[in-house]
């Protein structure tokens, strides 16, 4: 309860002084670590929506466009680059260990390779609010995802007829509408420069759809035709210069 | 514009720096079944498998029998222990493939004359081939575990009595791991 007061305090704080403020707009780099959520970070054989998504690295470009120097209203636009890792040898080895059960299989050989990488085109509004030397920027946006990659998957089983053939999950890509929202907080440290800190949560909505080659129907075991959504939570620091 | 060759020039040192490696991996998960063996170097798991031990009280004797059959092939062994009791349990120990009172089989599926599937022996497991070894039997339970391994050799002869060439299965790493039994009495 304490915390949600002190919120609400901070935001009461921000918007008095930001209705004071001289806003300007500006353009910031950043990087951090983007972390997989939800079905993308799962890992589990058992879950044809299990993305086996990790931490990745994230960086981009950044920037806001405020329409009135007295006004705390902007539009700001992002293009970030991110990495969302690749299939560990464990999650390589839960895979075979459940194709060779669900299959009754002699044993399973599971090779993958490749990682998740993106890069987003986002655009939204952004409410600034100032307080001396620090800002609180809230956005919300939404784009596109340009999906580059995706892990391949290889998949031999052994001593079951009905599934002679190997099976291949092809690697994916593709433009994905994604959409969400960001906070950060900046820290002038000169007329022109701040530095700051961000947190900020994307969602792709519906995954991209994977090429799956050689399984033979009825499928006894795992089978994925769509990848998930690509959800994501992003912690950034960035450095910051007034235009 | 210094500003903006700045930002340039960390997006691109950006870039150069996530240079991702593409690792591939690669896993291979046999399976856990409770009877498997390696046939000429290849994982094998029976789909089907019967396991007895039978006390024929007319000479007194106790025989434990396995087989296993999957895709086409069979493996088939058998211990017998004489001056046996009417119990369900099976002494431990390493028996070796004798062809008196331990066998061991390899079969293949083929067609026979009437166009029926059989499974014919593919060479012979001749004394001194192989083993069975028991590890352990819990007579309550009635289950019972171990390793095998054994070879079966054919060989094609031409005409004239020549060979022509010889063939062996090797049968390894086989083991069988709290396999129920079942327990008779061939009163």
């Amino acid at each position: 309860m304490k915390r949600k007061y002190t919120l609400i305090i901070l935001l009461v704080v921000f918007a008095a002084a930001g209705a004071q403020a001289q806003m300007k707009s500006y353009i910031d780099i950043y990087g951090g670590a983007s972390y997989a959520v939800g079905n993308f970070a799962a890992a589990d054989y058992s879950n044809n929506d299990a993305g086996f998504g990790k931490r990745g690295a994230t960086f981009g470009l950044d920037g806001a466009y405020y329409f009135s120097k007295k006004l705390p209203f902007a539009i700001g636009a992002s293009v970030i680059f991110q990495d969302q890792g690749e299939v560990s040898y464990t999650d390589a080895l839960n895979l075979a260990t459940g194709y060779t059960t669900s299959y009754k299989a002699d044993y399973t050989t599971v090779t993958t390779v490749g990682r998740y990488h993106a890069i987003n085109f986002l655009v939204g509004p952004q409410y600034s609010f100032q307080y001396h030397k620090f800002i609180l920027d809230l956005r919300a946006a939404g784009g596109l995802s340009r999906v580059s990659q995706t892990p391949a998957y290889t998949i031999a089983i052994s001593g079951v007829p009905e599934q002679s053939k190997t099976i291949y999950q092809r690697e994916g890509g593709g433009l994905l509408p994604i959409y969400g929202g960001s906070a950060g907080l900046r820290f002038k440290f000169a007329d022109n420069w701040s530095v700051g800190i961000r947190g900020a949560y994307y969602d792709t909505g519906n995954g991209l759809k994977v090429n799956t080659d050689g399984l033979q129907e009825p499928a006894q075991g795992r089978l994925v035709t769509r990848l998930p959504s690509f959800s994501v939570f992003q912690t950034t620091l960035g450095i910051t210069v007034d235009l | 514009m210094n500003k903006l060759r700045l930002f340039v020039f960390l997006l691109a040192a950006g870039f150069l720096i996530q240079s991702c490696t593409k690792d591939t991996q690669s896993a291979v998960a046999f399976s856990n079944q409770p009877f498997q063996a390696n046939i000429n170097g290849t994982s094998w798991v029976p789909d089907t498998v019967s396991t007895t031990i039978t006390y024929n009280p007319a000479d007194q004797s106790k025989t434990f029998y396995c087989s296993g059959q999957k895709n086409q092939k069979q493996v088939i062994f058998s211990v017998k222990l004489n001056n046996s009791t009417n119990t369900p349990g099976f002494a431990t120990g390493t028996f070796n493939i004798d062809s008196v009172n331990v066998f061991a089989q390899y079969n293949v599926q083929q067609l026979n004359g009437s166009g029926n599937l059989v499974f014919v022996p593919h060479g012979a497991v001749k004394p001194g081939s192989g083993s069975i070894v028991i590890t352990s039997v819990d007579s309550v339970k009635k289950q019972i575990s171990g390793t095998f391994s054994f070879y079966s050799r054919s060989t094609q002869y031409d005409n004239q009595g020549n060979v022509i060439s010889t063939t062996v299965d090797n049968i390894t790493a086989g083991q069988f791991e709290n396999l129920s039994y079942q327990f008779y009495n061939n009163q």
